[in-house]
């Protein structure tokens, strides 16, 4: 879902950029208030370096293809280090191997990095209910489920609003909600992988999983 | 994303060739007496007029540029939408159609110059810019994209050393503070 330059007219490329810029001021202030803001780094830098070389593993889902995103799971562990994180993964996905590109950076990592902090909120506020395992076990695929199915409901939303006039635009849609079933699949094995993921590292090493350096993530 | 293309002449000795589906030394005798048909009313001199009898064929060699457009991992883009550009009006489009099965499309250009092609599906897509020379022969270069033009060596070795300075990232800012 990451789109390429010269696709989108330009002012919403600019629009994204702008969006961009005020949610990583944002995260990069929420960062900045914490006890001691480089103590994540080396976690985000890791992280970031998972997701750059995630979007080069393809996975063969017959039809098709998929590449995992895990900006949920990028969310939940990384709090509001996810934003910047995802914004310098794409940068280097762009520049090293075009995917996305310079122009549509901005909307990519909106489209990307905004619903990774929705599933960090979401499974901030279900781990702090003790409602039992399966009620958590719930929330953290709810978590990397919602937020790739939300990148690409922010993905689908904007190609559908900007096919081009030169398009036989149904034949376009048809294909954008070809591609939405296929995010719709794709949305499940990755809440089932951050499920693995969040249970395996909470296990092996489970101060990992303090998003926020004094911010636990299980508040108990 | 990337787009390979080629470029074919089509001669309509080939082409009937083709349609036929027999050798040509076969196919040209059939091919010269479909030619020379036309001619068949006036050799013999009948005066009455030909009514939809008389016919010609008149041929030129023609340049077609064939191009195939793939996801990564060489998953062809079918039914993709082609919105192919003229050099001299880059703003209307001169031919629009769609892939098939395989993500193969060609066109005819009719003039030398630089014939921006692209290439949409489901917000995927991309751009080229197949330039034809002045005799309109040949394509002069291969069109890449900005995308997925590396060898999978070179793809892992960017990825490598990509990853190498986020190790060193976070190396740094795990460092044990010295004292001064």
């Amino acid at each position: 879902m990451h789109i390429p330059d010269g696709l989108l007219p330009p002012q919403i490329m600019i629009g994204g950029y702008a969006l961009t810029g005020g949610i990583t001021w944002f995260s990069l202030r929420q960062i900045h208030r914490t006890s001691d803001p480089t103590a994540q780094l080396p976690k985000a830098a890791l992280l970031t370096a998972g997701f750059f070389v995630l979007s080069l593993i393809h996975i063969p889902v017959p039809p098709t293809s998929i590449h995992l995103v895990l900006n949920g799971l990028m969310g939940i562990i990384l709090g509001y280090y996810a934003f910047p994180a995802i914004l310098i993964g794409l940068f280097f996905q762009a520049v090293m191997f075009g995917h996305g590109g310079l122009s549509s950076l901005g909307v990519n990592a909106v489209i990307m990095g905004l619903p990774s902090l929705l599933a960090y909120g979401l499974v901030q506020w279900g781990e702090g209910r003790a409602w039992g395992m399966w009620w958590q076990q719930t929330t953290r695929f709810g978590g990397g489920a919602i937020a790739l199915f939300a990148a690409a409901l922010l993905y689908v939303g904007l190609t559908l609003s900007t096919i081009a006039p030169d398009l036989n635009a149904d034949l376009e849609r048809a294909a954008i909600f070809a591609a939405l079933a296929g995010y719709g699949i794709q949305s499940m094995i990755e809440g089932a992988f951050t499920v693995m993921a969040i249970n395996f590292l909470e296990r092996v090493k489970p101060e990992i999983l303090q998003p926020m350096a004094g911010e636990p993530l299980r508040q108990e | 994303m990337r787009i390979v293309t080629r470029t074919e002449i089509f001669s309509p000795l080939r082409l009937a060739t083709d349609s036929l589906i027999m050798p040509p030394s076969r196919a040209l005798p059939l091919f010269l007496l479909f030619l020379t048909s036309g001619l068949l009313p006036t050799l013999a001199r009948d005066n009455s007029p030909a009514l939809a009898h008389s016919s010609s064929v008149d041929f030129r060699i023609k340049q077609t540029v064939e191009f195939r457009a793939v996801y990564e991992g060489d998953r062809p883009m079918d039914n993709a939408q082609v919105t192919i550009y003229s050099p001299t009006d880059p703003a209307a489009p001169w031919q629009t159609g769609t892939t098939d099965e395989q993500g193969r499309f060609s066109f005819s250009p009719d003039q030398p110059g630089n014939w921006d092609v692209k290439v949409r599906q489901a917000g995927h897509g991309t751009l080229v810019t197949i330039p034809i020379d002045t005799e309109g022969e040949v394509v002069t270069a291969v069109a890449e994209t900005g995308e997925a033009t590396y060898s999978p060596l070179q793809k892992t070795m960017m990825a490598i050393a990509t990853i190498w300075g986020f190790i060193g990232t976070a190396l740094f800012f795990t460092r044990k503070p010295t004292d001064p």
